[in-house]
């Protein structure tokens, strides 16, 4: 029974506090803090003094740089592994795909174990390491290629793809409990190959579930701390460890500066949800 | 074959699907290989030595594990109760109200899940420290609940969709008051959307390192927390113990829950 508007403004009542008091007023003292305002010291830097300080500085735009690639490019690998793996397992008979649930381990993992994994996997004494030293590739641990701290963001990428390949199987696999298996069928009887069946049903089905977990992954990974706090470099570093040692680690009086790098990574979030939220409506009204 | 009937399986479908198999199963066999590692030089595949001594010191610390593990476990499950009070009724206002902006106001119930973590709750820690919320373990279930609710609320505003309105009218019809429509019909049938978004909240908040850290400072100290010192340690063996038992309590956990739910259900007369 459909409630009137008076009624369904009362019933969203419970989640004014959690939303208001906790979300928004976070936000909003991060946003003041960097003017200066609500920092625990009398003599730090004022008005818009934090932002000029903080962006003057050439390195401040290549760690802005390096989490933009780093997030874009492992929710990329991410959501292009993860759809052919869920378009894999949707095609496999009853048992199979039962068994094929081992793809949620990653999920259940924190991704603070998924980066000592990737030390174990990855890093220059790693497994990946021992094998090459098997095949003759390499003859000690420093000639394999430094993935973890090689200053390109590669060894958090990977940790990244390891912990979101899982995510994307998930969501495009439930898209693909919705697609007509008749369309499936009919196309290959009427002669359309795999690979065009995967391009020209399958990928279009399920892109509404791309588009969504690309978004969340590279806002998650623009943002997140765990990972790169534990297998990250630190120049050019990814922003959310900048902006927390900035915050905690410095004096007081660098706080503002924190405050206004978070700002700044709350901007680009926004525009990019926002950007996605248009390219996808534009897509859909040209459909 | 078409695909997807499936009666017949190829050899290149088997070999993919093992594949996948080895590629999301080999990580867990390394940290068992790690867990009994006794002496492992580089380049070796498999260790020198084996050892059971991780285990050993487990059993021995087995008092403050699970002292850190009970911690966890009644933080995760207390944001999980609390999100699933403080959305039962949102979720049925966005799914049935008469909202007029109703997209403008699920993006900013959205929000939380969306914008990076760090930009906000580094403000709510603040507030926190002026309330005396702060290293307490309230601070840390609301500050947690704060940032995983909307996986329960998109999972209940499904559920609500997924129940539609006709066997709620129909029950109206017949002479159900508001309590008897809420009890039997709509709670038993949202049960599997509550276990769903629980399910993602409870794992959210249980395997968070950084929020729990950032609120609980060192009085409130959950498994995340007790591992982290070892995963930065040369102590590999007991890191990957550690971790493999990050993997499994979940895991035991949804296990239980799935029985106990299906338990409900049959002693409820709706079947398997």
């Amino acid at each position: 029974m459909p409630y009137g508007r008076w009624g369904s403004r009362v019933r969203l009542l419970p989640l004014v506090l959690p939303v208001g008091g906790l979300f928004a007023a976070g936000a909003a003292v991060t946003v003041i803090q960097s003017f200066g305002a609500l920092v625990p010291l009398p003599e730090v830097e004022t008005g818009t003094d934090a932002w000029m300080y903080l962006f003057a500085d050439g390195w401040i735009w290549a760690s802005v740089f390096h989490s933009l690639v780093v997030a874009v490019l492992s929710a990329a690998v991410s959501v292009a592994l993860g759809t052919v793996m869920a378009w894999g397992i949707h095609r496999l008979p009853g048992i199979w795909r039962n068994l094929a649930a081992v793809y949620k381990i990653p999920l259940i993992l924190p991704h603070l174990t998924v980066a000592y994994l990737a030390i174990l996997i990855f890093g220059q004494a790693g497994f990946l390491s021992a094998a090459a030293a098997r095949l003759g590739w390499v003859a000690a641990p420093a000639d394999f290629p430094n993935l973890l701290y090689s200053g390109h963001g590669i060894g958090v990428g990977l940790a990244y793809v390891m912990k979101e390949t899982s995510f994307v199987i998930l969501m495009v696999g439930a898209m693909l409990r919705k697609l007509d298996e008749g369309l499936v069928q009919s196309a290959r009887m009427l002669g359309a190959s795999r690979i065009a069946v995967f391009r020209d049903i399958v990928l279009p089905h399920v892109r509404p579930a791309m588009v969504s977990s690309f978004l969340i992954m590279s806002l998650y990974a623009l943002g997140a701390f765990e990972i790169p706090w534990l297998i990250g470099e630190s120049r050019p570093q990814m922003l959310s460890v900048t902006a927390y040692n900035l915050y905690f680690n410095h004096d007081l009086s660098r706080r503002p500066e924190a405050a206004a790098l978070l700002t700044f990574l709350m901007v680009i979030s926004a525009l990019l949800i926002y950007g996605t939220v248009v390219a996808t409506r534009r897509r859909s009204r040209h459909a | 074959m078409p695909s997807g009937s499936g009666k017949r399986i190829g050899v290149g479908r088997i070999l993919s699907a093992s594949g996948l198999f080895l590629l999301f199963l080999a990580p867990v066999g390394l940290l068992v290989v790690q867990s009994l590692a006794g002496h492992w030089p580089w380049p070796r595949i498999l260790p020198e030595q084996w050892s059971g001594r991780a285990y050993g010191i487990l059993l021995d610390q087995s008092r403050p594990v699970l002292r850190s593990i009970g911690t966890s476990l009644s933080y995760s499950a207390a944001a999980t109760a609390l999100s699933l009070l403080i959305c039962l009724t949102p979720a049925a206002a966005l799914v049935r109200g008469s909202l007029r902006d109703r997209t403008a106001v699920e993006t900013l119930l959205m929000a939380p899940v969306m914008v990076p973590p760090i930009t906000f709750t580094l403000g709510i820690h603040h507030v926190f420290l002026q309330m005396g919320l702060a290293d307490r373990w309230l601070g840390v279930v609301f500050i947690l609940t704060a940032y995983s609710y909307p996986y329960m609320l998109r999972a209940l505003m499904a559920g609500y969709e997924a129940i539609g309105e006709h066997s709620v009218i129909s029950a109206a019809n017949l002479g159900a008051g508001r309590w008897r429509r809420t009890w039997e019909i709509e709670i038993p049938q949202l049960a599997p959307a509550v276990v769903s978004g629980g399910s993602v909240v409870f794992l959210v908040a249980f395997s968070d390192y950084y929020l729990v850290f950032l609120v609980g400072g060192g009085a409130v100290s959950g498994y995340s927390g007790y591992l982290f010192p070892f995963l930065t340690s040369s102590d590999r063996p007991m890191a990957a113990l550690l971790t493999l038992l990050f993997l499994a309590l979940p895991l035991l956990l949804f296990a239980l829950v799935e029985v106990t739910v299906a338990r409900w259900y049959r002693r409820r007369g709706m079947g398997d």
